[in-house]
């Protein structure tokens, strides 16, 4: 008995935090393009911009999204030269990436809403 | 002070102090380890480092060129524990929690390790057990069998416990119990690696191609960012390429450590055999002979085989080892170890030297002692027979004279040993030559000689020969062996006869004499085996054969046995009669009829009537 609750809880446990790195993941997806569809960057200034934002999160978060991004066609890349160490990749947004942060843009918006929407009838009773 | 370490970091170097340098790779392998089995993990790891790089970059200055400890936290702050981020981009629905302990499981490669806890002699079973995740039964069987079946494991377990670093620490004993690698993941790990290479070399080749794209827009653009392009793009190729050789090295080395133990077991094979053959040997009588007879004592004889134990076994049992540490990547050394066998090695050298120059030294110093004698009432014609083996031959398992006569009809150089009461008995063979004498009187000079460490002593073994001759008138009867009195040692002893012939008179040979004959010169250049049953005379230009008309003369590359029919100028039939008797020469049969007595010789027998005796035949 005691093992099937022991796991029933750590599975609840699990979906939430999977949750939370659901929703983390979505929302940092839609910070670096909505950056990058300001100009082109490279990872150390999507960071900085980050932490302007106060959306604080480690650098290494950074770079497994940026290399799915690119390979999901979102984002293209260059080379360039730096004076201080190795050479930069600088993403710039392609079209379809473009069109996805849109997309993204839109349903984000349509969330917060339905969200704040939610908590106010909460206030109300 | 402080030891520095010199790093390249996404083709920049660094110096690093040792304590930060720890850190900081296995931080690198287990970011590493997070993204193995993520899609364009390689890239996303080449990025991860060219920021450090770029961070660690910043931390340099003029006054300050290494990396410190606190460098590398302050990188790790930046960038983030692993687990942080590499949950993030995993499509499983499994959470990071587990992925982590997955991970963790999978980054400790399993390696070999001898098991102290479980260990009977060496933990060497229990250690290939939990490599192999085979129950300990099953293996210590196996090596029990082959131990006491199959000969030369003995030799296997010694060598791997050798080789075998022991599980000292915690980490020790979780790597030998690490990921599981049975036969099945050692080929999966092969396999990965060769994939591996094969993805990086397409992802190598795709970017190439992006690249190439890249730069045809860049071409339009200006000189300076091509040469970026140009600089970027080779740091890429090169890192692929270095990793990718890298894994081919380490996929050849394997190959190569199989390779090895294969070579050093066929070779270990050869060897055992070597031993085993000497102890096979010891049992043949003439093997034990020549033992005693190169070898002062059996001392020394036994310190020749260690000698050889030692040279020739310390090499294969080093190929062995190296195979087995390449191809279990056991990067362990002893250094005692290796300069123990070293040495050993090299006293096994010297001592092999030893023994073999105080064989040798044994055979240095040269002795000859001469006898000559005058021999009279020879008349015209000296005729040179052979004594019937009577010798008198003690530790040789002669019955009676056939058996001698049989013996001398096959052997007729080299050494025979036998054993007489403990001491050794030596059959060696004369040798006899004719040349010209520069007095009117025949003369004969025995030579016996011999060798030892001294003059004197090669002189003592020298005078030990015995040998005998007898003079009946013109004939002269000499003994085929001579053999080496009893408690002398061998020594090359030989014995030389040599006659000094007067002009003008004549010598025959008998036809026992064919192995006595020793390269005589004579004018028409015959060869010994055909200069018997022949009268020679004494001239001015040497021995000149004078019964010897339309024998061809072209001897020396006379053979025997040969199975030509048509031998080039061989000889044509004819009658011979004239003082000395009647001679009959055929193609393949001779008969001589003189005051010997009757011969008849055709290619299956020889058939004898000799005056006062009885009729012999001789199968050939």
């Amino acid at each position: 008995m005691s093992n099937t609750e022991n796991t029933s809880k750590t599975e609840s446990a699990n979906e939430r935090a999977g949750a939370q790195a659901q929703m983390r993941k979505g929302v940092l997806e839609l910070c670096i393009l909505s950056i990058l569809s300001q100009g082109d960057a490279y990872p150390t200034e999507i960071i900085e911009k980050l932490r302007d934002t106060k959306l604080v999160v480690v650098e290494g978060t950074l770079y497994p999204l940026l290399t799915r991004l690119k390979n999901t066609g979102l984002l293209g890349y260059r080379w360039e030269e730096s004076t201080s160490g190795p050479p930069r990749k600088y993403y710039k947004l392609t079209e379809i990436g473009e069109q996805y942060l849109k997309e993204l843009q839109l349903s984000w918006q349509e969330l917060v809403d339905a969200v704040n929407k939610t908590i106010e009838l909460g206030k109300k009773f | 002070m402080n030891k520095t370490v010199t790093i390249n970091i996404s083709g920049i170097i660094f110096h690093i102090e040792e304590d930060a340098y720890d850190s900081l790779s296995k931080y690198l392998s287990t970011i590493k380890g997070y993204f193995s089995k993520t899609d364009g993990g390689n890239e996303i790891m080449s990025d991860i480092e060219a920021r450090i790089a770029e961070l660690l970059q910043a931390k340099i200055n003029v006054s300050k060129q290494v990396i410190l400890m606190a460098d590398v936290e302050h990188v790790m702050n930046v960038m983030g524990k692993p687990e942080e981020f590499a949950g993030e981009e995993n499509n499983s629905e499994s959470n990071s929690n587990d992925e982590q302990t997955e991970y963790t499981q999978e980054k400790i490669k399993r390696r070999l390790f001898r098991d102290p806890d479980e260990k009977a002699i060496g933990g060497v079973c229990s250690g290939l057990a939990a490599y192999f995740d085979i129950d300990i039964v099953w293996v210590r069987l196996a090596m029990f069998l082959l131990v006491f079946f199959g000969g030369v494991s003995l030799w296997v377990y010694i060598i791997l416990w050798i080789v075998i670093p022991e599980a000292k620490t915690t980490a020790d004993r979780l790597a030998m119990r690490g990921e599981s690698a049975n036969i099945n993941t050692i080929y999966k790990s092969f396999k990965d690696e060769a994939e591996d290479v094969k993805s990086r070399m397409n992802k190598y080749g795709r970017e190439f191609k992006n690249e190439a794209e890249q730069m045809r827009d860049k071409m339009k653009g200006q000189g300076k960012e091509f040469r970026n392009q140009g600089q970027a793009y080779s740091e890429s190729v090169r890192s692929n390429i270095g990793s990718a050789l890298n894994t081919i090295f380490n996929i050849a080395g394997r190959l190569f450590g199989l390779f090895l133990i294969f070579i050093g077991g066929i070779l270990l094979f050869g060897y055992l055999a070597g031993l085993f053959g000497i102890s096979v040997l010891n049992s043949n009588d003439q093997i034990i002979h020549w033992r005693r007879v190169i070898f002062d004592s059996s001392s020394e004889y036994v310190l020749a085989i260690i000698a050889f134990i030692i040279v020739a076994g310390i090499p294969v049992m080093m190929l062995v080892y190296g195979g087995v540490k390449l191809l279990f990547k056991i990067h362990y050394s002893n250094r005692w170890l290796n300069i123990a066998l070293g040495i050993i090695w090299t006293l096994g050298i010297i001592l092999g030297f030893y023994v073999t120059v105080s064989t040798v030294k044994q055979f240095s110093e040269n002795a000859r002692s001469k006898e000559t004698y005058t021999l009279h009432d020879i008349g015209d014609t000296l005729i040179i027979k052979m004594n019937p083996g009577n010798k008198n031959l003690k530790g040789f398992n002669f019955d009676n004279y056939d058996d001698i006569e049989n013996f001398l009809s096959k052997n007729h150089s080299g050494y025979f040993f036998g054993e007489n009461n403990k001491n050794l008995s030596v059959i060696g063979f004369a040798g006899l030559n004719v040349t010209e004498s520069n007095s009117d009187s025949v003369e004969m000079i025995i030579t016996r000689s011999a060798r030892d460490n001294t003059k004197r002593g090669a002189n003592e073994n020298a005078k030990s020969i015995d040998y005998s001759f007898s003079q009946d008138k013109n004939i002269l009867s000499f003994d085929q062996i001579f053999t080496v009195m009893e408690g002398s040692r061998f020594r090359a002893q030989e014995v030389d006869i040599k006659i000094k012939l007067p002009k003008g008179k004549v010598v025959y040979f008998d036809k026992s004499t064919k192995y006595l004959l020793d390269d005589i010169d004579n004018t028409s250049n015959t060869w010994d085996g055909r200069m018997i049953s022949r009268r020679w005379k004494m001239t001015e230009k040497g021995l000149e054969c004078i019964d010897c008309k339309g024998l061809d003369t072209d001897d020396d590359e006379e053979d025997e046995h040969s199975s030509r029919k048509k031998r080039r100028g061989r000889k044509s039939d004819k009658v011979v009669i004239n003082k000395d008797g009647i001679e009959v020469n055929g193609n393949h049969t001779e008969i001589k009829i003189d005051e010997d007595g009757i011969r008849i010789k055709t290619p299956d027998e020889n058939i004898e009537l000799e005056k006062d005796k009885k009729v012999e035949k001789n199968k050939k």
